[in-house]
């Protein structure tokens, strides 16, 4: 097929921006590739994936003939952490004592564990996935078994778990919407003052005021308001002095 | 089907945030169009919700659908999820005419007095002229579109959820620019004429082939994420992009020149030879800056059409900018613009009614909240719960997490009744289980004697809801399932010894503390008690709602209904709604808190600026909410006993005690009269420093019910789990093998420990922001002069903000299970 010379120069310009080769799915990052038995697998995680939180690690099992994807697979999943893994102790609350603050499971782990992936925990349902939340950061090694019509394969890969963000950095957007919510008060009440100070004695002036900027505005188009247009019968509320000027 | 097809078909992922997002959009613009609808059919026929619709419904399709899953996979997925969100959703989005419908759906306070003001804001009103310039919206589009087509960006959203949802967000609005001009939305004025648009969509044609035809001809892989990705369905990498660009280039051209093509028919098609003169001789009118001009060039315009003048008149129905918007000037705009386009005889509107929710006028909540029996069910439902907790608390394991006693009411009651005043109203009264037996204790035929006048305040109530406070923290009443139980016995018996020698519901408006609690948190609760029509009041001879009659008594608390106002004292016990003769009472939503603002003479009340008493026990909940929460947090539980250590105490008991008293009693108290003092002297306003304090001590009831929602769901985050198994091991050793439960897997609340915290700072938010509004509605009616009412609300608003960061302070505190702790110390 002939090319043409401008798609060339896109190419170059566009492959300018290449640096990354890593693939996502689920909403997460691919962490393995690789051919092995008779599967290929494919791991994919949260991109950033932090302790005490619910991380998605999920697989993609396929036949390495046909590149058919496998949905009868039982695929586990061993996760070990780093030995310098830091693990916090489980913050106790108030309440009825016995109560743990948190369960194991969502307390994180800091020793080996190992959970089975299901394709009902995924999002997308050609994979298999598990939701797991890491005692600590760290390099952590997972160990993924995948097993299907006799044949069994163990794939490994690191999984980075970076320090969790500080709470109080977690909550920032819920944190300046006040701030935002009193400035755009602050703003519609300097507004709403500046109309009010317009207002003329005996006449709708505010609404004929703001109606007749609103229709001057874009998006909004309306015929003035507070007035009659047309030869009804009514007196029309005429603009006077500082409308009138305005309209004028 | 294929298993492969199943699993694809079923990758549905489901964010809650985004669609409850556009289920609240759908919400508001339904309750907006209904309202035009009405009463303008043509302006806004029914074609116009369902193209909104479909347009949100497209929007959710694109990001809920598989789609989505697979979009990290195939490029060809992706693709089609991006012409969704660029070319089908925001045409549709439009045709929905939206602008006014949203606006109409909002209340119609927020929306004149909120919205308003910006609408006629010149600087927002230059940046909507430019932005819906057609020029513009072609050059952002064509931005985004190349934009995101670089491979660094369009990796960067592959590579992060976050981004990918942005880039999402650029499509939709950058789209929904773009087709603005196309579409024209009701009610825009064109910046270009018609027969420019045909090109404006092939310029966009042209550049959509261009990307398109790279994409499919291309023999490098563009996107080398997908070069790393693993191969589906048989697919090359290179066949996938390829599949892309044609997606993008056939129906992606075709969603353009289809409006191209049509647009161009209708422009060469339109010349009636009626129509055509008046539109522009309209559009000359509106345009002309002289009212006489206008108004003649009108007439003349509506005298061709021979359309009566009257249907266009606009006269303001009420003040303010929006509302006259929406009600009378949308029924005459959209009668002008019927007229002006489709000639259609213009219709008459009709005045509608604009009622307030009623929960008892749902057809069938309403029938059965207010039948006798529903109440009387109810309180024997808990109080059936009531006395499995005693008998638990008495007889079971003293653990509390595994004794009723420790979960039912420290865990799950509590967070359900501030969940329910938040959310309806004081529901926790209306099943209380103590006033159940209030009748039997009438018919002991004791001697019923009024409550005695000195006692008629809040004053006895705060001292019992302080000393109920106190025992809490210092005999950590939720660790003793025992103490608990006995708690509650003499809850029954005090209530039962009041209700038999008192007459009325003295025990519920003088003594309990649970009511004063409850009637304190529903001044922010969106249902009130309320007559319907003040009219069919004033011509009431009976009143029975006060008096009551044969068959119903009155309102045991005094409330007399046409001067009720506001939830204080009432126990949502609806007496008064089964006792008035006109069916002239309902449960009507409110705007949370506006009650405070105003300082009417209230039934049974008097003024809230007369009544310290009110103000001192809305700073003692509000107080008491920060205070019971920080004595959790592992911090303030160091303190105190770093504190005993060094006074040498063998507990931290009375450090507790003597701390827990400054923080309920005299923390509030002085930084309430600073906080007037400094709003008077500032402001020198001539008002009262009583009056100051009464009036801004119940604007902070926002922060404290916020606060204690917020600490609730806390407990009901922790304890969610060990409910059912209490309940099961209760259930069997209390009934034996007559009643056993299944067992269940225990487990935390699923909304997750970040999503928790988010939800108790939006609480937080909440409280605080309506606290500041609350503050500044009192101060400007106080003041009209700006200036004057910023000196008199930046005191309060300081001890606003100050309340807020503490809250916040205490959410991101370790918690410490005290319970435990109280078992270690000695007592
Ligand atoms: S009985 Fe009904 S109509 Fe009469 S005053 Fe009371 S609420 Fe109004
Ligand atoms: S106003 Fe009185 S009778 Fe009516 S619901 Fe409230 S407490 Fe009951």
């Amino acid at each position: 097929m002939k090319r043409i010379g401008y798609i060339k120069a896109f190419q170059v310009f566009v492959l300018f921006g290449l640096s990354r080769t890593v693939a996502h799915a689920d909403g997460g990052i691919m962490r393995l590739r690789q051919v092995q038995g008779p599967f290929v697998i494919t791991i994919f995680t949260t991109p950033e994936p932090v302790p005490h939180r619910a991380v998605d690690v999920s697989v993609l099992v396929q036949r390495r003939d046909s590149n058919d994807v496998i949905l009868d697979a039982s695929v586990d999943l061993l996760l070990t952490p780093p030995p310098t893994a830091a693990v916090k102790p489980t913050e106790p609350i108030c309440g009825p004592s016995g109560v743990g603050f948190l369960s194991p499971e969502s307390a994180g782990h800091n020793a080996p564990f190992s959970t089975p992936a299901a394709r009902a925990q995924s999002s997308n349902k050609l994979m298999y996935a598990a939701a797991i939340e890491f005692g600590g950061p760290g390099d952590w090694t997972l160990d993924a078994t995948v097993k299907s019509n006799g044949a069994s394969e163990r794939f490994s890969c690191r999984i980075p778990v970076v320090p969790p963000p500080r709470q109080l950095a977690g909550l920032w957007p819920y944190l300046a919407f006040p701030l935002f919510a009193i400035i755009a008060f602050a703003l519609n009440q300097w507004l709403a003052h500046g109309l009010n100070r317009q207002r003329l004695p005996g006449v709708a002036t505010h609404t004929v005021l703001a109606s007749a900027q609103l229709q001057r505005s874009l998006p909004v188009v309306l015929p003035l308001l507070g007035e009659r247009v047309g030869v009804g019968t009514g007196a029309p509320v005429r603009p006077q002095g500082f409308i009138a000027r305005r309209l004028a | 089907m294929s298993s492969v097809s199943q699993a694809i078909l079923s990758s549905w992922s489901f964010d809650p945030k985004i669609t409850l997002g556009i289920v609240a959009v759908i919400i508001l613009y339904l309750r907006g169009w209904r309202i035009l609808h009405r009463t303008s059919p043509a302006r806004f026929p029914g074609w116009r919700a369902l193209a909104f619709l479909a347009g949100l419904g497209t929007v959710w399709l694109a990001i809920a659908s598989p789609l989505d899953a697979f979009s990290g996979l195939l490029l060809s997925a992706h693709m089609v999820q991006h012409l969704l969100l660029m070319s089908v959703a925001p045409p549709l989005i439009l045709l929905g005419a939206p602008f006014l419908p949203l606006l109409r759906g909002l209340p119609r306070k927020f929306a004149r007095d909120g919205v308003g003001p910006f609408l006629t804001w010149p600087a927002l009103r230059l940046v909507g002229t430019t932005l819906t310039h057609p020029l513009n919206c072609w050059l952002i589009m064509a931005v985004t579109l190349f934009v995101w087509h670089m491979p660094a960006a369009f990796d960067l959203a592959l590579r992060s959820p976050a981004w990918h949802k942005f880039e999402h967000a650029c499509f939709l609005g950058a789209w929904l620019l773009f087709w603005w001009p196309v579409v024209r939305p009701f009610p825009s004025r064109p910046q270009w004429p018609l027969w420019s648009v045909p090109f404006y969509l092939l310029a966009a044609d042209l550049l959509n082939t261009t990307l398109s035809a790279i994409l499919t001809f291309s023999d490098h892989v563009l996107y080398p994420t997908y070069l790393a990705a693993p191969r589906l369905f048989g697919t090359t990498v290179l066949g996938d992009q390829s599949c892309a660009g044609l997606i993008m280039w056939v129906p992606g051209s075709l969603v353009y020149l289809v409006p191209a093509a049509l647009i161009a028919i209708k422009y060469l098609s339109s010349s009636n030879p009626l129509v055509r003169p008046q539109m522009v001789r309209l559009k000359r009118a509106l345009k002309s800056p002289s009212l006489p001009v206008r108004n003649s060039l009108l007439a003349r315009v509506f005298r061709k059409l021979n359309v009566s003048d009257r249907s266009v008149s606009l006269t303001p129905r009420f003040s303010g900018v929006t509302g006259t918007v929406l009600t009378s000037a949308t029924v005459s705009i959209s009668t002008v613009f019927r007229t002006q386009w489709k000639l259609l005889p213009p219709k008459t509107a009709s005045a509608t009614p604009t009622g307030h929710f009623d929960l008892l006028s749902l057809p069938l909540l309403g029938p059965f909240l207010r039948t006798q029996s529903t109440r009387r069910v109810m309180q024997g439902v808990l109080f059936i719960i009531a006395l499995a907790v005693i008998a638990d608390g008495l007889f079971g394991p003293q653990a509390s997490s595994a004794n009723l006693a420790g979960v039912l009411p420290w865990t799950y009651w509590r967070a359900f009744v501030v969940i329910a005043l938040l959310a309806a109203g004081n529901f926790f009264c209306m099943a209380c289980p103590f006033t159940l037996f209030r009748k039997l204790g009438r018919r002991l035929g004791l001697p019923q004697r009024a409550w005695p006048r000195a006692l008629r305040s809040k004053w006895f109530g705060i001292a019992l809801l302080v000393l109920f406070f106190w025992a809490y923290e210092a005999f950590s009443l939720w660790d003793r399932p025992i103490w608990t139980a006995w708690l509650i016995i003499n809850y029954f018996l005090i209530a039962l010894a009041i209700d038999a020698f008192f007459s009325g519901a003295s025990f519920c408006k003088y003594v309990c503390p649970i009511g004063q609690f409850q009637f304190v948190a529903s001044l922010v609760s969106p249902l009130e008690v309320k007559v319907r029509q003040p009219a069919v009041c004033a011509d009431c001879k009976t009143h029975d709602c006060l008096r009551g009659n044969a068959l119903q008594s009155g309102c045991e608390t005094d409330l007399y209904l046409p001067r009720k106002s506001g939830n204080l004292d009432c126990t949502f016990c609806l007496d008064c709604v089964r006792a008035c003769p006109h069916d002239n009472i309902g449960l009507l939503a409110v705007a949370p808190g506006m009650d405070l603002v105003r300082d009417s003479q209230r039934s049974s009340i008097g003024r809230f600026s007369r009544r310290l008493d009110i103000a001192g026990l809305a700073l003692v909940f509000v107080f008491a909410a920060f205070a019971n929460a920080a004595f959790m947090t592992a911090p303030v539980v160091a303190l105190t006993r770093k504190l005993a250590a060094h006074f040498g105490l063998a507990s931290s008991q009375p450090v507790t005690s003597i701390l827990l008293f400054m923080a309920l009693l005299v923390v509030p108290a002085t930084v309430s009269l600073v906080a007037a003092y400094a709003s008077r002297a500032a402001s020198r306003e001539p008002i009262t420093i009583r009056e100051l304090f009464c009036r801004f001590a119940l604007v902070l009831v926002p922060l404290g019910a916020a606060m204690w929602a917020g600490h609730f769901l806390m407990h009901l985050f922790v304890g969610w789990g060990s409910g059912w198994a209490t309940v099961r091991r209760a259930a069997t050793s209390l009934a034996g093998h007559f009643l056993t439960l299944p067992s269940r897997e225990s487990s935390t609340l699923p909304i997750g420990i970040d999503n928790l915290h988010a939800l108790q700072t939006i609480l937080l938010d909440a409280g605080l922001l309506l606290a500041l509004y609350l503050a500044w509605r009192i101060c400007v009616s106080y003041a009209p002069r700006m200036r004057d009412a910023v000196k008199l609300f930046a005191p309060w608003a300081g001890v606003a903000m100050v309340l807020y960061a503490i809250g916040v302070w205490i959410i991101l505190q370790p918690m410490e299970m005290r319970g435990l702790a109280a078992l270690i110390l000695p007592t």
